[in-house]
């Protein structure tokens, strides 16, 4: 399974949240992710977008990802900038895991909120001019290109 | 040496088109000025005129849809030598759509992404894997 995680932010009105899970849905279709996960404290913004909740949206955390037992040996792979104190690894020398959950942080601290253990997880940085972060969505997509072009896809 | 990037033809306001994204990509991968063609004007964008001058080798970044339906050979991004001084060009969201008359030329190279899926990506996106790509193999 390919799973894809992000945070939909602090909107507050339904119009910036469709954008937001539009802009992710269409990037998921994009890279043929299998599951798409939305951390967010507001499901009900989510309500009547057309989205199927039993393939595409599920509501989760980067924690209750590990405690489900769907999920529990899939790894995480969790999308950090360079100055987190976490062993990561350089996009470039990453090797991918077949199956996988890619979890990218909110837009504000360009890192999961909480980041879960790394037994079982990996933590990837994309290099980037001094260290500079990217958008989520644009951080996500570089990811998951350079995933499907290392299978030779 | 100058990296130059255009975004062209955005005529309504989105979370996609946030000018915020553009200048967050282009900092983090080397690229000097964000221009934008047509459409309104917003945030911290440039209006590109005829008073800019910018380098006159274009890359167009495109799908592969687009350079089939445009009649064009284009060059997959993961075997592409990127040019040492160039203006990237790229469409409106909804899909990269990178050709443009006005940017056509003998010189002008074409780029196609390509990904697993269906659909095509957003331009703010796709900018992300080609410069990122551009950064990338000008490091190793």
């Amino acid at each position: 399974m390919l799973g894809l995680c992000f945070h939909l932010g602090d909107h507050n009105d339904r119009h910036a949240a469709f954008f937001t899970v539009a802009t992710w849905g269409s990037l998921a279709l994009s890279f043929g992710v299998t599951d798409l996960f939305v951390i967010t404290q507001k499901p009900d913004l989510l309500e009547g977008f057309g989205l199927d909740p039993a393939r595409v949206l599920r509501l989760a955390s980067p924690h209750t990802l590990k405690r489900s037992p769907e999920f529990k040996d899939v790894p995480l792979v969790q999308l950090v900038t360079k100055n987190h104190d976490v062993p990561m690894q350089d996009l470039r020398d990453f090797k991918h895991p077949e199956d996988a959950i890619y979890v990218v942080g909110g837009e504000k601290n360009g890192c999961p909120e909480n980041l879960v253990d790394n037994e079982t997880s990996g933590f990837v940085y994309i290099p980037t001019v001094a260290g500079r972060s990217l958008w989520a969505q644009q951080a996500a997509s570089v990811v998951l290109w350079d995933r499907s072009k290392k299978e030779g896809v | 040496m100058s990296k130059y990037l255009i975004m062209h033809d955005v005529e309504d306001e989105t979370l996609v088109h946030n000018p915020a994204a553009w200048a967050d990509i282009a900092g983090a991968f080397d690229i000097a000025h964000v221009f934008k063609v047509g459409g309104v004007q917003e945030g911290a964008f440039v209006q590109y005129g005829p008073e800019h001058s910018i380098p006159q080798k274009f890359v167009c970044v495109m799908t592969p849809a687009e350079c089939q339906e445009a009649g064009i050979e284009g060059s997959d991004l993961l075997a592409y030598s990127h040019p040492q001084d160039a203006t990237y060009v790229f469409g409106p969201d909804n899909s990269v759509r990178g050709w443009h008359g006005a940017f056509a030329g003998p010189d002008t190279d074409y780029v196609c992404i390509t990904t697993p899926g269906a659909t095509e990506l957003y331009s703010f996106l796709a900018a992300g894997l080609v410069l990122g790509h551009r950064w990338f193999t000008a490091q190793s």
